[in-house]
């Protein structure tokens, strides 16, 4: 889900995402070397992203992921559970009484 | 655009080797996964502005654990027990022909010297039999010299290749030597029958050794 939250702003490349994870979350999710672009990988077999090699001035081209409109509609699906799964828990925890 | 530019400094490239190595050679993500690390390394290096390849690669995870979770998402099937059966067979074959000219040289060389004379009219008895003990001293001398050493740099013998199966470690990893060595201890130690049935039983179609090896053998894709 952050995955494709992240590629929601628009198409990025992966060290750019683990960083921007990594910021973001104030450190709180780092994320392995190697577990990004397996992840990224199971997203492009769901349909999810849509990987593009795009050369750079100098040196190593690079692996840019874009979301599809298909991934787009698995977030917003993500976010409305995970929405609801947080209010459920926070109704939970803070009060319990108004019912 | 050269080749030249498209490389890493040396140690850099020389961490993409040591994870490269991990990854089993008859993997088809191989491709992808090493241009997708080169290019995740080369960001790496470039983020790390200033500093040495060598301070910003201390900081990447360990090579073995990259290629741990990279096989982590890939999912491997396990190499049915026919295959495996059909592999061993066109190898013992194979070493067989292989090796005939050495008995037939060996034969002719000391069959004067022994004065032995087998009846002709037996030939078709002893053809068969002596067929079958060469191949199990050709199984004998290929359990040391080429089972070992094949799997453990390829991953696979011929007939495992011709049959499309190959040797990982359960995580996935490459075998390398120790496991390869391992796996085929039951063929010196002559304990390969009692050892074969355990992949009859076991989960994930492992012989005894395979289980002392960690080893399995699985199907390409």
């Amino acid at each position: 889900m952050l995955l494709l939250h992240l590629l929601s702003e628009g198409e990025k490349y992966g060290y750019e995402v683990a960083s921007e994870m990594a910021s973001r979350s104030e450190g709180r999710y780092e994320v392995g070397d190697g577990t990004l672009y397996p992840v990224f990988y199971r997203l492009e077999k769901e349909g999810w992203v849509e990987p593009t090699w795009r050369p750079r001035e100098r040196g190593v081209p690079r692996k840019y992921y874009r979301l599809t409109d298909e991934g787009r509609r698995a977030l917003n699906e993500a976010v409305t559970e995970w929405r609801s799964f947080v209010d459920g828990v926070e109704r939970i925890l803070t009060g319990g009484g108004e019912s | 655009m050269t080749t030249e530019t498209l490389r890493l400094p040396q140690a850099a490239e020389d961490y993409l080797a040591r994870v490269m190595k991990e990854l089993p050679r008859p993997l088809p993500e191989r491709g992808r996964i090493e241009d997708e690390l080169r290019s995740h390394l080369a960001d790496r290096l470039e983020a790390a502005m200033g500093g040495t390849p060598e301070q910003a690669l201390s900081r990447m995870a360990p090579p073995e654990e990259v290629a741990r979770d990279y096989l982590a998402e890939i999912s491997f099937e396990d190499a049915p027990l026919g295959k495996r059966v059909g592999a061993f067979l066109i190898d013992a074959l194979a070493g067989t022909v292989v090796l005939t000219p050495i008995w037939i040289f060996l034969w002719l060389s000391f069959l004067p010297q022994l004065d032995l004379q087998p009846p002709l009219s037996y030939g078709w008895v002893l053809l068969p039999l002596l067929f079958i003990t060469k191949m199990a001293a050709a199984v004998a001398i290929l359990s040391v010299v080429y089972f070992p050493i094949v799997e453990a740099i390829w991953g696979r013998t011929l007939g495992k290749w011709l049959l499309g199966i190959y040797v990982t470690r359960e995580d996935g990893r490459a075998a390398g030597w120790v496991p390869a060595i391992l796996r085929r201890l039951s063929f010196i130690l002559e304990i390969f029958w009692i050892d074969a049935v355990f992949a009859l039983f076991t989960k994930r179609r492992q012989r005894a050794f395979d289980l002392v090896a960690r080893t399995v053998v699985v199907r390409e894709r």
